[in-house]
């Protein structure tokens, strides 16, 4: 599996081609930690071109999102297929994680919430 | 000869050549020894093996040095070879090469030159050559010691799960298949003060660290369900236990967990993001979705409790995500066939299990990824 990254203004959008699955979280995880070292808070999770995620890719999302929170960042999973919506509704993942169902709107949510940030 | 540097045996009836050679390498640092023809250098090679390099003519009276070559490598020496030629005799030198030598010299005006680069090379090459066998030896050693490591894990896990599950007034039939060898998913059934107990979880991933949590939730339940018949609060206490020891890694649980109530004929079911389970009543299903999030997520986190008489001929079906998730060539589920393969089969659980099994097989040509559980319970008509 190969990780796509994007810049949008602050927020990092990180675009995983492929199954995402055990060998695959790691990368993200190591993705997520050198964004973390950089200070990048707000993640854009676009599942868009992952066909599938296993219980370890799951498993990742979740560390990736508490991870983010302890720091007060945010992460939005977008664009997930049925079937990866289904994970995350029977597992409740989707009250973990926010999820939306485009790019768009999953940008248009961080960006409120880095500005939200910064008027603080 | 100096410390690190190989003993050289020359192979040559031109006393002139060989004496020169011996002169160029000992001058180098090497150990010498020298041989008239194949069969002598064969002596001395036996008698010390631990030559470094032979270096041979190849027409010499007794045997010549293609025979030498042949004898060598039969012996399953793998000392290198470099072969003298002439150069009217490439093609003698190409033959010797194909039959085990490293390689060859040209016998010429410039061999004092050339001599030591080829010394060198060929020994750097068989120093790699000799590396490389025994990184990949250990490595397959390493790889015999894992297996029998995970073949003797894979029985340790199949004696911590229950061997048969039997009660008064149930019938029951289990089936456990991790996916490779050892794996994360496990089940369980006690009774205690009248009480039922059933559950089936599966810990993300199979790989060890999913095998030892595995180990340690069947004994967490266990425990924690001997006097506890609720499961909201058996759950509750194991999520709270476990989300400290799961923080900082990407491991979680599903499960579901069944109390039942002898007294009543009412179970209590917990659902923490498990796949759907299911009631079969007659021809008809009745299924339980999850009822709240994985465990080892949030200490804080909560779950509904459903409850549902179980009749006499009603049937648990409880199984792991390996089940539905089972692909077939066509790239459909096993999902979608599930429910009617549940209604077809009106047999006693500990057949119906296994043909569930086969039926999967069948679907999915024996292609599975991931471990595979299933835990049937029918309570029995009274007599």
């Amino acid at each position: 599996m190969e990780i796509k990254v994007e810049m949008d203004n602050n927020v990092v959008i990180l675009k995983p081609i492929g199954n995402l699955v055990a060998s695959s979280a790691e990368i993200l995880k190591t993705q997520v930690a050198k964004l973390l070292e950089k200070n990048y808070l707000y993640l854009l999770l676009d599942l868009s071109k992952v066909d599938f995620v296993d219980s370890s890719g799951l498993g990742a999302c979740i560390a990736v999102n508490k991870t983010l929170a302890a720091r007060e960042g945010v992460l939005v999973c977008a664009g997930a297929n049925e079937t990866i919506l289904k994970l995350f509704r029977i597992t409740r993942a989707d009250q973990k994680i926010t999820l939306t169902a485009s790019r768009l709107d999953a940008l248009k949510f961080l960006q409120d919430k880095a500005l939200l940030r910064s008027a603080r | 000869m100096n410390e690190g540097k190989c003993r050289i045996l020359i192979v040559d009836d031109d006393p002139f050549v060989a004496e020169l050679l011996a002169v160029i390498l000992d001058a180098d640092g090497y150990g010498v020894d020298m041989a008239e023809n194949g069969q002598e250098a064969l002596e001395k090679f036996d008698a010390a093996p631990d030559v470094g390099l032979i270096i041979s003519d190849m027409n010499m009276p007794v045997m010549n040095g293609l025979e030498l070559i042949r004898e060598l490598r039969g012996r399953n020496g793998h000392v290198p070879v470099i072969i003298l030629t002439g150069n009217s005799e490439i093609s003698v030198a190409i033959q010797a090469l194909k039959n085990g030598a490293n390689d060859y010299l040209l016998k010429d005006e410039n061999i004092q030159e050339t001599i030591l680069v080829a010394v060198d090379r060929v020994l750097e090459k068989h120093r790699l050559k000799m590396n490389n066998r025994l990184l990949t030896e250990d490595l397959a050693r390493k790889n015999r010691e894992l297996e029998k490591e995970r073949a003797l894990a894979h029985k340790v896990q199949e004696s911590i799960l229950p061997r048969s599950v039997a009660f008064p007034g149930f019938s029951a039939g289990t089936f456990y298949r991790p996916s490779d060898q050892i794996g994360g998913d496990f089940f369980d059934a006690w009774e205690s003060d009248n009480h039922l107990h059933f559950l089936i979880g599966d810990i993300s991933g199979h790989n060890t660290s999913a095998a030892l949590l595995m180990a340690v939730c069947k004994g967490m339940f266990s425990s924690l369900g001997q006097s506890v018949h609720d499961p909201l609060a058996v759950v509750t206490a194991a999520n709270r236990l476990l989300c400290p020891m799961l923080n900082d890694t990407e491991m979680f649980l599903t499960l579901v967990y069944i109390s039942y109530d002898r007294e009543s004929g009412i179970m209590r079911l917990l659902s923490a993001g498990h796949n759907t389970v299911y009631l079969v009543r007659g021809r008809d299903l009745i299924p339980f979705d999850s009822t709240g999030p994985a465990i080892g997520w949030d200490s804080d986190d909560t779950w509904e409790v459903l409850t549902e008489p179980v009749n006499p001929g009603d049937l648990l079906f409880l199984y792991t995500d390996g089940l539905i998730e089972a692909e077939n060539d066509r790239g459909e589920t096993f999902e979608g066939q599930l429910e009617e393969t549940l209604t077809s089969f009106n047999a006693h659980p500990a057949e119906m299990v296994p043909r569930i099994f086969a039926a999967l097989d069948g679907f999915c040509c024996g292609r599975f990824t991931d471990d595979i559980t299933l835990l049937a319970l029918r309570r029995e008509e009274e007599s």
